[in-house]
């Protein structure tokens, strides 16, 4: 079972951190972020706090997005695993310059992200390509059928992607096969 | 298998020849009473004393390792009382250890549950582990090791930083930093240090308390004398009207207002 996560408007930054920090403590399955996703960024150190437990999240961090987005929002679709976008939403033209963009699109994107970052492409067809957003009628549904599809194993299998962002290979490897060694050793 | 109870908050399991010792008090997050203090530090000095334990593991389970000391217990230590206190001498007992301490953390390792792990020889951290000293908010130093321990292993300015700004890093940072040795599943993290404490068990018993000894010593004498020297810096602190302020804003749940008295 999902948690979800409403983002009021006009909610600054180290509010969003703690309110996000205490909502993946309880998150369960996955987390479903949607809500007001037009906001900037009001301190620095808050953003980052958020945006770090997002991208370090122990669970899946789905988005239900429906415009405008702001740099908040561009933040959003960066960090999410899995987004569903209303259609006609884009993300604004200086996206790039959003507060936190260019390491954000480096780490969801690769390489890709140079150009992208550099020219100021169109961030929503570079997500769709990846798999990470779909476009969809209904953002809130097609993001709740996203993370349930992605099934009871995917707190699991999230949270090696997470060593695997964070730490060398061998220790990668070492992280994820704990969960095998367990499901073996109940066998 | 032992059952802790609110007198005996900790709990002692012999996995073959590996002394797992676990902090017991969910409800409070581990907190370190003075009873879970005293309990710990004989835990260890009996394991240590005990031929047929080869290797310890210190832990608080898969959730949470310590948020730190009971600050209602430590705001009732008086200044000449500290360094004779269970609070020094837990921390002095895990770090006199002559055989090998592997810590399993998971969740909050603040405080002193931090400097508890930092006594020990490796931390196998969880992937919820978080690490801090966050005892600046509250006007006073870490007292046990905090402003000493991390620095062996994460050099000079995370330990300044850690001591200064009392700023909490996840596991991820822990490892990359050197704090933690290894990152597990939280789920496993007591598995995965009693494996690692099984490991050096299996070795050469008088070896690895030699290695131990031999690692330790190169910086003892040193440690030792600052590690006495934070003990008495912090009883000094522990009277101060900053400390008594920080301490009741904890309480409160309120912003401390510091006057530097």
């Amino acid at each position: 079972m999902a948690t979800r996560f409403e983002i009021a408007a006009g909610m600054r930054d180290a509010a969003l951190a703690g309110a996000l920090r205490k909502a993946l403590r309880r998150a369960g399955d996955g987390l479903l972020i949607a809500g007001d996703l037009s906001g900037g960024m009001d301190d620095a150190r808050g953003l980052a706090d958020w945006v770090g437990a997002l991208g370090d999240a122990p669970v899946p961090v789905a988005l239900a997005a429906r415009g405008p987005l702001g740099p908040r929002g561009v933040a959003l679709l960066l960090v999410a695993d899995l987004t569903a976008l209303a259609p006609g939403v884009a993300a604004p033209a200086d996206w790039p310059d959003a507060p936190g963009a260019p390491a954000l699109a480096s780490r969801a994107l690769g390489p890709a992200a140079r150009a992208l970052v550099l020219e100021g492409g169109d961030l929503v067809a570079a997500l769709a390509a990846t798999g990470r957003l779909t476009v969809a009628d209904d953002p809130l549904a097609a993001a709740e059928a996203r993370l349930a599809a992605a099934g009871p194993g995917a707190a699991r299998r999230r949270a090696s992607l997470t060593a695997a962002a964070n730490l060398p290979l061998r220790e990668a490897l070492d992280f994820d096969l704990w969960h095998h060694r367990a499901e073996r050793d109940s066998r | 298998m032992p059952q802790s109870t609110p007198d005996n908050p900790v709990r002692i399991e012999d996995a073959g020849v590996v002394r797992i010792v676990r902090i017991d008090r969910p409800a409070v997050l581990n907190a370190l009473s003075p009873a879970v203090l005293t309990e710990l530090a004989a835990a260890i000095r009996e394991g240590d004393a005990n031929p047929a334990v080869r290797a310890f593991v210190l832990t608080g389970g898969t959730e949470v390792f310590s948020a730190g000391a009971d600050l209602d217990a430590l705001a009732g230590i008086t200044a000449p009382a500290y360094p004779t206190s269970p609070n020094a001498d837990a921390f002095a007992a895990v770090r006199a250890a002559r055989k090998p301490v592997v810590a399993a953390v998971a969740g909050w390792c603040l405080g002193g549950g931090c400097e508890l792990a930092l006594g020990t020889d490796l931390i196998v951290a969880g992937d919820t582990a978080v690490f801090g000293q966050p005892e600046i908010a509250v006007g006073i130093i870490p007292g046990a090791g905090g402003t000493l321990l991390w620095a062996p292993r994460t050099g000079p300015g995370a330990q300044a930083e850690a001591a200064l700004t009392g700023r909490r890093i996840d596991a991820w940072e822990a490892r990359r930093l050197g704090l933690a040795d290894r990152v597990v599943p939280s789920a496993h993290v007591v598995t995965a240090a009693t494996a690692l404490a099984e490991e050096i068990a299996a070795k050469a018993p008088l070896a690895a308390a030699a290695a131990k000894r031999a690692m330790r010593g190169a910086w003892r004498a040193p440690l030792e004398m600052a590690l006495s020297a934070e003990v008495e810096i912090l009883s000094g602190l522990l009277a101060s009207e900053d400390a008594a302020e920080g301490t009741a804003a904890f309480l409160e749940k309120r912003a401390p207002r510091f006057e530097g008295r």
